[in-house]
């Protein structure tokens, strides 16, 4: 009798316990919106920590931190090693051709063929391209450090995940639809990962019905036209993450694939304009039809 | 006689807490979207119920967002770049943003979605 008394005590006060206290912030950064949902008893405090670590970064490796000296050295050359990886398709040091650019401003306009000439000579920091994915990495130093159960972060459409989920089933990430409406797919992810989409639809203007988006080809300094909408790189590290989702963009799907099996440590999901979805092999996406690219 | 009401009682508190913890923790999955101007919520919408809201800034800006048929999108908006409107309608998936006037629609969690990249 005693031990039913328990049992009847107890089971239903475990199963009331079994919800952690868990936290959700929303924070104007990086010229975009990020959203931070936070699983574990520091929850709250974490949350505060990662809003003060973004606004932190944010100041140091803009245009004025990285002018003054601000920047991580190890990140800038992590930064140019990605660079060189990619054959120069990702290019940290396009500054004065993305300022050119200036996709952020109310009223931006094409640049002439010679401003953008003689702006692809200079050499001026911009990691707009790395610096999302970096902080997804900084993050996840910080919810170690602060003994955090799960979380999952969203930096302007940049997804880090951080640990397991509750169920022990992969967290699922959508893959945008570059033309609107629900998600294309359904990536599942498992455990701490980052997820990073570069597309033509992010950021951008039209002139007479022709797009101009901000994944710009260091070749030409015009935005990249290599027949996609845009490219998902599935990464453990954020940071390569973040820069190889540009570098595939630009490269192409032929170019990307054969990238892609020239390595190791990346997934990736590539649309094209004529609406077709092609995954790499180790890619768990469902909920679309799709071709998968073979090592 | 005593035992059993007893068992009976525990039985029913038992019974009472697993449908309060499944109520509590499953939570609402689906069908609801936040409205946040500015960071701050200011509208919690079922996505059954079709309407048209109009969303105001302090600065001038406004944003009209339709629900209709189980989905949520921007229909009009006084910003530039129109890139809410391109957005289209979503059940589901990344929160909707308008950067310039400050709007975010966020959805909900679902079974089958924790967020989305893009």
């Amino acid at each position: 009798m005693k031990r039913l008394f328990l049992l009847l005590i107890t089971l239903p006060l475990l199963l009331w316990g079994c919800g952690e206290p868990n936290a959700t912030q929303t924070i104007f950064a990086m010229d975009t919106v990020m959203t931070f949902q936070v699983w574990g008893t520091d929850a709250p405090q974490a949350v505060q920590r990662i809003s003060h670590t973004i606004s932190d970064l944010e100041s140091c490796y803009n245009r004025e931190g990285l002018a003054r000296g601000a920047a991580d050295p190890a990140v800038l050359q992590e930064a140019l090693d990605l660079s060189r990886r990619t054959g120069g398709a990702f290019d940290p040091q396009l500054g004065s051709v993305t300022a050119l650019w200036n996709f952020t401003a109310e009223d931006p306009k094409i640049p002439t063929a010679e401003q953008i000439r003689d702006a692809l000579q200079e050499k001026t920091w911009d990691l707009g391209g790395a610096l999302k994915g970096y902080a997804g990495q900084k993050c996840v130093g910080l919810l170690k450090e602060m003994q955090i159960d799960r979380a999952i972060l969203n930096l302007g459409g940049n997804v880090q995940t951080y640990g397991q989920k509750k169920d022990g089933t992969p967290w699922q990430v959508g893959i945008q639809n570059p033309q609107g409406g629900d998600p294309v797919g359904i990536l599942a992810v498992e455990g701490t990962a980052s997820v990073v989409t570069s597309g033509d639809y992010q950021r951008f203007f039209e002139v007479d019905g022709v797009r101009y988006h901000h994944i710009i080809d260091p070749k030409t300094g015009y935005p990249a036209r290599s027949g996609l909408r845009s490219v998902t790189v599935i990464c453990r590290d954020g940071m390569t993450a973040d820069c190889l989702s540009t570098a595939l963009f630009v490269m192409g799907l032929e170019q990307g694939s054969a990238f892609w099996r020239d390595s190791l440590d990346f997934e990736a999901v590539f649309l094209t304009e004529d609406g077709k979805i092609y995954a790499t092999q180790g890619a768990s996406l469902s909920g679309c039809d799709y071709e998968v690219i073979r090592r | 006689m005593k035992t059993k009401y007893w068992i009976l009682c525990l039985a029913g508190i038992f019974a009472l807490c697993l449908g309060l913890s499944v109520f509590l923790f499953s939570g609402e999955q689906g069908n609801y979207a936040e409205i946040f101007s500015d960071g701050k919520q200011i509208a919690r919408v079922d996505l059954r119920q079709d309407q048209v809201l109009r969303v105001e800034t302090a600065q001038g800006g406004c944003n009209e967002i339709t629900i209709k048929g189980g989905k949520i999108g921007v229909t009009a908006a006084s910003c530039p770049d129109h890139i809410c409107m391109h957005r289209g309608r979503c059940s589901q998936g990344a929160q909707i943003v308008c950067l310039p006037n400050r709007l975010v629609i966020r959805f909900s969690p679902s079974k089958e979605l924790d967020t989305a990249a893009g």
